[in-house]
């Protein structure tokens, strides 16, 4: 089975972590630039070298040094990580639009896709400014008194400055602008962006390759926002790198947990199919009443709280024989009360070591029982109620109970070994319980033969009754346990009817007294403690006496004699 | 089983003589006999109440106690009588 365990994880386990490997290759191995971005910053090219492409990316740079077109400044080379383009055209060039930037091949794909917009701006004291944006085919926008336009569907600059001049606007610069996009997996981001004024550029351009979808910015990047885009793209890397190492321990764990709980469902099974499964014998469904009881006076339920629980009514086959075992030792008293139907029959006390019996014979023709017990320490008791004569080990009630079928085997080799090691005690014991049955009449059959006898001596007139009240004082002594001191207070009415029309006055209805409910000499108090204390060391004291003249009465001559 | 079986006999027997004898022997009055039965009654539910204020497993000890030694000295009674009876013969 652990063997079985073993290579089904090493099935699963192997194909995850080729994964793991393959995605750690694709990330660093296969690392690819989708955008250029033109960076215009400081000399220090540094910083971006790591963070630039790689030898493979071409760019191309225009110097527009009219409004006609753009001569190519840069073309075609081979881009190494942090090249740096300075030419000195651009620095002097006096035009206001001079400068214009194209891309058109990354590493990711052939073609990168481009729109080429143009960014115009006017005079802000001219006339025509308010409606700079009525006669153009694009957006407009108001930014630090400069008005900026969008031309969407223009192709050339001189066509887009003709334009303007045209409808008698006053340009002061005019900029055109490649968006480099490309249509990815999530969305289409643009990385670049060139923006100039008029008038002259200084600075080094450093190209850098980016990813696109982190970049996602028109506006023109600086040193240090190049370099946190950066770090952010690392920390995104880092953090998915992390979450997906998360997600495939996660499932690792959780192939290895569902493996588990497979191989124990198997086991389980396994197992199931070893066993031999029966309703359990328990009989004896545990559902305590607490507060209410039998009175041990008439077996009347009551309330009160000299007792710790007792149980419902358990209807019993009153043709059967039951045994009950506790496997609570503490000392408590147990009760078994006896009804038939309505009527109450009378009560059989055991202490907690007992193994009770439930019989026909003790009270006839019962039809149910109710328990009670009385001073339970600790735990309540766990009960097995059985049919037989038996007390059987517990078993929960109302469920299966099954075996191992090897245990079961076990025990049954275990049985016959014993059953021969204890043959002749066995046989000696038999014979014994054979003398027994013999000779000594068993209860059931001296209730049986109780009861013939009162029978009998009913026949017998005033002598019988007198021995039957004499047998039933002698049994109910014998059966006294101790009691709760109750009595019933019968109704004190005083009778004024008719009487100057007065009526009767009830004093008090009947009701059950309960020396044991008492608050202040009821069951486990001080007060009720004392008492008990003082009467037993008083018949104790007795009893000593007793003995001693007893022994006295002995040793004396005259008790020899007689 | 024999004794038990002794006894039914006897039982039997009791039960003949009863149904020859018995009708002879008249009962108690019915209000005389629930007087003695009620009496019973009050006997058992009293020795009850009063059990409540005695540690009632020890008096029962006690009793117990006493009981089997009038028994033990009844039985010894009987057994030096039957046995000096044969040693004065």
């Amino acid at each position: 089975m652990e063997k079985l365990h073993n290579a089904i994880k090493i099935i699963f386990i192997i194909p995850i972590y080729l994964f793991i490997f393959g995605f750690l290759f694709f990330v660093f191995g296969l690392s690819r630039v989708d955008a250029l971005v033109l960076y215009t910053g400081d000399n220090n090219t540094q910083d971006y070298v790591s963070y630039g492409f790689n030898g493979t990316t071409r760019g191309y740079i225009y110097n527009c040094s009219s409004t006609n077109s753009c001569s190519t400044l840069s073309s075609g080379s081979t881009m190494g990580n942090g090249m740096v383009y300075t030419d000195s055209s651009l620095t002097n060039d006096t035009n206001g639009l001079r400068f214009d930037f194209l891309v058109n091949q990354s590493l990711y794909k052939n073609t990168l896709y481009s729109i080429r917009s143009f960014y115009c701006t006017e005079n802000p004291f001219t006339p025509k400014a308010y409606s700079w944006s009525g006669v153009n085919q694009g957006s407009s926008m108001n930014k630090n008194n400069t008005y900026y336009t969008l031309y969407k569907s223009e192709t050339s600059m001189s066509s887009v400055i003709g334009s303007l001049d045209t409808g008698g606007y006053f340009v002061d610069s005019c900029y055109s602008v490649y968006q480099v996009f490309e249509p990815s997996v999530t969305s289409a981001y643009y990385g670049l962006q060139i923006a100039t004024e008029s008038g002259s550029i200084s600075g080094r351009y450093v190209f850098l390759g980016y990813d696109l979808e982190v970049i996602g910015a028109t506006d023109g990047l600086t040193q240090s926002q190049v370099q946190d885009v950066v770090q952010e793209s690392a920390n995104e890397i880092n953090n998915n790198i992390d979450e997906m190492t998360d997600t495939i321990d996660q499932g690792l764990d959780n192939v290895i947990d569902n493996q588990d709980k497979n191989n124990q469902e198997l086991q389980d099974t396994i197992d199931k199919g070893l066993q031999t499964c029966r309703d359990s014998l328990n009989l004896f469904n545990n559902k305590w009443t607490k507060g209410q009881a039998p009175s041990i006076s008439n077996g009347q339920l009551i309330n009160g709280n000299n007792f710790s629980m007792s149980t419902d009514t358990i209807y019993l086959d009153n043709t059967k024989s039951y045994t009950l075992k506790s496997d609570n030792s503490t000392n408590y008293q147990f009760y078994v009360f006896y009804y038939n139907n309505n009527e109450y029959l009378g009560y059989k006390n055991y202490n907690s070591t007992s193994t009770i019996y439930i019989r026909n014979s003790y009270f006839p023709g019962f039809t149910h029982v109710i328990f009670r017990i009385d001073g339970v320490q600790g735990d309540y008791p766990l009960f097995m109620l059985n049919e037989g004569n038996s007390a059987l080990s517990y078993e929960p009630f109302g469920e299966k109970v099954c075996k191992s079928k090897l245990d079961e085997a076990e025990e049954t080799r275990k049985g016959i070994l014993q059953t021969i090691r204890e043959l002749p005690q066995t046989l000696i014991n038999l014979f014994l319980d054979m003398l027994k049955s013999l000779f000594i009449p068993s209860e059931e059959d001296l209730n049986e033969i109780i009861e013939e006898s009162t029978s009998v001596t009913e026949n017998f007139g005033f002598v019988g009754q007198s021995y039957s009240l004499v047998v039933d004082l002698f049994t109910s002594m014998v059966h006294v346990q101790q009691g709760n001191a109750c009595t019933t207070l019968p109704e004190l009415t005083l009778k004024f009817g008719g009487i100057l029309n007065m009526q009767d006055y009830t004093l008090w209805q009947e009701r059950n007294v309960c020396v044991s409910d008492n608050e202040w000499f009821g069951n486990e108090t001080p007060q009720i403690n004392i008492v008990r204390t003082i009467l037993t060391i008083g018949l104790v004291a007795n009893f000593i006496s007793f003995a001693i003249s007893q022994i006295h009465e002995i040793l004396s001559k005259e008790d020899t004699k007689s | 089983m024999i004794i038990t079986a002794l006894l039914r006999l006897i039982l039997f027997i009791l039960n003949v003589l009863s149904g020859i004898f018995g009708g002879l022997i008249p009962s108690l009055p019915n209000v005389v006999f629930e007087l003695m039965v009620t009496f019973v009654d009050y006997v058992t539910d009293g020795i009850e109440f009063i059990s409540y204020f005695f540690y009632w497993p020890i008096l029962v000890s006690i009793i117990s106690i006493i009981i089997a030694w009038y028994a033990f000295v009844l039985i010894k009674n009987v057994v030096m009588k039957v046995i000096g009876h044969f040693l004065a013969n």
